[in-house]
């Protein structure tokens, strides 16, 4: 029921965005579907790169640009509770936005095999979603601005997507490449990588559950 | 129950931009409706947010009905029996009032279902909304939208109630309305009204306190801040329009067919010869004893 609401009040414009989108990949995919591999390219462009980038953009306002917050947090449960709520939420959308998108690339015949069996091949999305999600929610709670956090996630977006030869051959980077999983599924560092990823998103959640406990910064 | 504040001290900031919110400030607050009355700046603000365990004091103590409010566990059990109205109060536009209640409701705590829609039920009738429950919140005019605020304050049933600057916007029926309802609530449970409208607390209240740049400069009732002012409240009419002057300050002007009447607050009216004592009103009181600190060295 409260999850219900979390989605209910969640503003119809951030909504737009995975829908905008979707429909847009959706549409790109159905021009290209002659052309097997620029078909599967575009559809794993879209569950890798892109989904986790606007995961990363819809949490950076998860909390901080609520207009009832004063009112959230002055009720008797702790504060961290909201933040794993929305961001709950909004997992969910990422989650069937992606579920319905490989159902539609099912339907138009488009393998996506190169990206692992069905199980694995969530984690092309699920993992970079996560990453960035708490990256950017933290950001915005230490700097209590929503526009902060986006920004930083698109920067770091961008850089990774412009240096992805550096960060696979880098001997510690790698662990943070947002997008082994969707650009070199056979790397032997892949399972590490996506450990790394996925302690790294939980950590960052953390700790911004726990910079939102600090309530009179947020009002 | 009552709620005792000791030394309770709140800093912004440090350094050269330190604002000094709360300055020492001791209360102690019983059952009935209380009003905190200050001007904007005052720390008004601030000691409703401490009180609502939404900041942290610099120092001093905060303990309502037993509990300690600088533990994390005596925050939760505050907040259980607290219902608390911000001055600025957001919504969700999309929601409708019935849905809002609903989904506060959920946040304080109450699961059941049945108990929460009857809950629901009761507080939209007292707040008068029970005809536009189902009307989205983003077509309330700024009265309905403040009605929605009581009303989701007074959802857990809370035997501390906290509304900060509730009446501000509100036209006269609005604003009455809502005094007699927070007066009804505060038959039995604890009321604090922080505004710097004299009237709601005139109107209201049997204790208050006046705040001002963080310091506590009156404690006892509006009648005890009505007393001071006697003997020091006239009226004075000229017919040329000119303010009186020599230490009396203003408090309200009438312009009649012939001239200008003033009610002036100050110790000497003798140099104005039409000089007319008057009965102090509460809100002659308040801009004595603002004046009077404000004539104090440092403005203390």
């Amino acid at each position: 029921m409260n999850l219900l609401y979390h989605l209910r009040i969640y503003r119809r414009e951030h909504l737009a965005l995975p829908a905008g989108l979707w429909m847009l990949f959706a549409l790109m995919v159905a021009f290209a579907r002659m052309d097997d591999g620029r078909a599967c390219e575009m559809a794993c462009t879209f569950l890798g790169f892109v989904l986790p980038l606007m995961a990363g953009i819809l949490a950076a306002s998860a909390i901080v640009d609520d207009p009832v917050l004063e009112l959230q947090l002055a009720a008797p449960r702790a504060p961290w509770r909201i933040l794993v709520e929305r961001l709950a939420v909004l997992l969910g959308i990422v989650a069937l936005a992606a579920l319905a998108y490989q159902v539609y690339l099912g339907a138009m015949g488009i393998d996506l095999t190169g990206l692992g069996n069905p199980a694995a091949r969530q984690l092309a999305w699920l993992v970079p979603s996560l990453a960035l999600m708490g990256l950017s929610s933290l950001v915005a709670l230490a700097l209590v601005q929503g526009t902060g956090g986006a920004l930083l996630v698109g920067l770091l977006w961008l850089l990774q997507i412009l240096a992805r030869g550096w960060f696979v051959a880098s001997p510690w980077a790698r662990y943070l490449f947002l997008f082994m999983r969707v650009r070199y599924a056979d790397h032997p560092a892949l399972a590490a990588n996506e450990l790394c990823l996925l302690g790294l998103g939980m950590l960052l959640v953390i700790d911004a559950g726990w910079l939102l406990r600090k309530t009179e910064r947020y009002l | 129950m009552d709620i005792q504040i000791t030394a309770l001290s709140k800093t912004y900031g440090s350094g050269r931009s330190a604002v000094r919110a709360l300055r020492g400030v001791d209360l102690t607050i019983g059952e009935g409706m209380f009003g905190l009355l200050g001007p904007n700046g005052a720390g008004k603000t601030t000691l409703m947010r401490i009180l609502a365990g939404l900041v942290n004091p610099t120092s001093g103590r905060v303990m309502v009905a037993g509990h300690d409010l600088s533990t994390e566990r005596g925050k939760v059990a505050v907040k259980a029996m607290l219902g608390y109205l911000p001055q600025e109060l957001g919504l969700y536009p999309e929601l409708t009032a019935r849905q809002f209640l609903d989904y506060m409701a959920i946040l304080k705590g109450l699961d059941d279902v049945r108990t929460r829609r009857a809950r629901v039920d009761r507080t939209l009738e007292m707040a008068g909304l029970a005809d536009v429950a189902d009307r989205r919140l983003k077509g309330f005019s700024g009265g309905m939208k403040r009605r929605v605020g009581i009303a989701q304050a007074l959802l857990n049933d809370p035997r501390i109630l906290i509304v900060d600057e509730p009446t501000a916007g509100l036209d006269p029926e609005e604003r009455i309305r809502f005094r007699n309802l927070l007066v009804d609530l505060a038959s039995d449970r604890i009321v604090i009204l922080s505004t710097h409208i004299v009237e709601d607390i005139c109107q209201t209240c049997r204790d208050m306190a006046v705040l001002d740049r963080g310091l506590v400069r009156f404690r006892g009732s509006p009648a005890d801040l009505i007393a001071r002012a006697r003997g020091v409240v006239w009226q004075i009419r000229t017919e040329n329009g000119h303010k009186p002057d020599g230490g009396l300050v203003v408090v309200s002007t009438l312009q009649l067919a012939n001239g200008v009447r003033y009610r002036v607050v100050g110790r000497d009216a003798s140099a104005h010869p039409g000089a007319e004592p008057a009965q102090p009103s509460l809100e002659d009181g308040y801009v004595w004893l603002m004046q009077a600190k404000d004539a104090l060295p440092g403005g203390e």
